[in-house]
């Protein structure tokens, strides 16, 4: 993510360009989403206050035509508005500025992490379009599993369901990722890796 | 470590996955604990992370494309919230640029104080069309479509009769590249790739934007990304995403997103050339979200719509049997 394209992005927002504006929000949705997580770990207001920053820039976006560091502006508001939901909760966390210089830290930066999804953008892409042809049942159960990171019992209490099935729908549902990866004729080398999953 | 190294183990792996996502310190030491001690197991380790990642981005996106529907709906003034609602329903389809045979169905002369001849062209049932127009601008015709233009071709403006078609315009401001809808919409073009859609069977027009920009009649402008669907009788219309690309219309991908289950019928009717039966009527409850290729067979489709959606098929020559209990959420 480059500084010029937030800053172009939020000059046209300011503009009242809503084209634009969306695209800042996706743009950065995913850095807010996994910085949010890290000091408050619960993905539903972490969510909502995605929401509710980007709702209170475009609000306001007469009077927001001022501000030079985009990228700042738009971390420090959120995480305002992040703690001031969470209130007193003593799940927060501070990860970053509040890091102990000299700590040893084996939980890498959430920049970090966004470079390391990045680097898997080839197959990302397939899988997406796969995974969009499931049931939306076992989209949820993927879902809930490898995005939220939820263990099996956790997506049992949530959707009702038995641990055993959901089990179950998942591996079906990579099973049939996998015939899909053949069908769209993706690189035997990767298609392999995915193949030793149903040995 | 117990059990052995295997994909399957890991992507089931409560503590190998908070070790992909970074989301527990001690999981993340564990495992590169773990890949010290077996380096032999590495394509292993690095596969079982890729997918698990690439789920991860599958639900990382669909999580973005929600909250920005919902981002979008609060920003709507109070006022534009009560117009229709019709859902987002796309239907996207593309050629393969080698089919580019195209049907010359008639010239048709017109005896008017000005006498202006017409250029039809036509895509047969089940095939698509690829055409370059005189002024060097490219036309997509999806399956059963027609359009025609005035021969010659100065005034550049082509009526979509029926169907849908996507244009690449070579753009030329003196000159404005226009289309004309069957409700009489106008659509100009600013400078872009763009597409739009009239069939008569269905009581919906759209329109969407690949590249640039376009005038949607009086309307509003629709920049790149950006679509209208309008109701044919009210007039009502609202705006909807577009996501399609000039590459996905040369690319020969078909893809229905939310998708009522008459334009499903449409589009394999229209793209295979058959005939679809709905045994049991409650099939039409199912809103359809799919993907698929032009050289798909038709089997191939049928059994994603079953797996997805539970509706069954039996296939007699040219006609297709459907049934199911339906979508009642």
């Amino acid at each position: 993510m480059t500084k010029p394209d937030i800053r172009q992005l939020w000059e046209g927002m300011v503009q009242g360009d809503e084209t634009l504006f969306l695209r800042l929000f996706r743009l950065l949705y995913p850095a807010l989403q996994t910085y949010g997580i890290r000091i408050l770990p619960d993905q539903g207001l972490v969510k909502d206050t995605i929401h509710q920053t980007f709702l209170y820039f475009w609000e306001k976006r007469n009077q927001l035509g001022h501000v030079l560091q985009h990228e700042g502006y738009i971390y420090t508001s959120f995480r305002r508005q992040l703690l001031s939901i969470a209130g007193q909760s003593d799940k927060l966390s501070f990860p970053g500025d509040f890091t102990e210089v000299g700590a040893e830290q084996t939980i890498p930066s959430h920049e970090d992490f966004l470079i390391h999804l990045n680097s898997t953008q080839e197959l990302q892409q397939v899988i997406a379009a796969a995974v969009s042809r499931l049931s939306e049942r076992k989209q949820l159960f993927i879902r809930l599993r490898y995005y939220e990171g939820l263990s099996y019992a956790d997506i049992a209490a949530r959707t009702g369901v038995s641990e055993r099935t959901i089990y179950n729908k998942i591996h079906e549902a990579i099973k049939n990722l996998r015939r899909e990866l053949a069908k769209a004729g993706f690189p035997q080398e990767i298609l392999s890796s995915v193949q030793l999953l149903l040995r | 470590m117990r059990e052995s190294i295997t994909i399957e183990y890991l992507v089931h792996s409560d503590s190998f996955i908070a070790s992909c996502l970074q989301k527990d310190e001690q999981a993340i030491q564990y495992w590169q604990q773990q890949r010290k001690e077996h380096p032999e197991h590495q394509a292993i380790f690095q596969s079982a992370e890729l997918l698990v990642l690439s789920l991860y981005s599958f639900g990382l996106e669909q999580e973005i494309s929600e909250e920005e529907e919902k981002l979008k709906m609060s920003m709507l003034p109070p006022a534009e919230t009560t117009s229709i609602r019709i859902r987002k329903i796309w239907m996207r389809m593309a050629v393969a640029a080698s089919l580019a045979l195209l049907i010359l169905t008639g010239i048709y002369l017109f005896t008017r104080p000005r006498a202006v001849s017409y250029v039809v062209i036509s895509s047969p049932a089940g095939q698509m069309q690829q055409v370059t127009l005189p002024d060097g601008s490219t036309a997509w015709l999806y399956s059963g479509t027609s359009i025609r233009y005035p021969q010659p071709f100065t005034a550049r403006n082509i009526q979509l009769l029926e169907g849908e078609a996507c244009f690449q315009v070579v753009h030329d401001s003196l000159h404005p590249f226009s289309v004309q809808l069957p409700s009489g919409k106008l659509i100009t073009d600013l400078g872009t790739a763009f597409s739009v859609q009239s069939y008569r069977s269905l009581p919906e027009e759209r329109i969407g934007v690949a590249e640039g920009s376009v005038q949607a009649d009086t309307l509003r402008v629709l920049h790149a990304g950006e679509g209208i669907v309008a109701a044919k009788q009210s007039g009502e219309w609202k705006s909807i995403p577009y996501r399609a690309t000039v590459t996905d219309w040369t690319a020969g991908n078909i893809s229905l997103q939310d998708a009522s289950f008459g334009e499903l019928q449409l589009v394999l009717e229209q793209t295979y050339g058959l005939t679809i039966i709905l045994d049991t009527p409650g099939v039409s409850t199912c809103r359809i979200t799919t993907a698929f290729r032009r050289s798909d067979s038709i089997n191939r489709i049928l059994d994603a719509l079953q797996l997805i959606y539970g509706i069954t098929y039996t296939i007699k020559g040219n006609t297709v049997h459907l049934s199911g209990t339906g979508c009642s959420n």
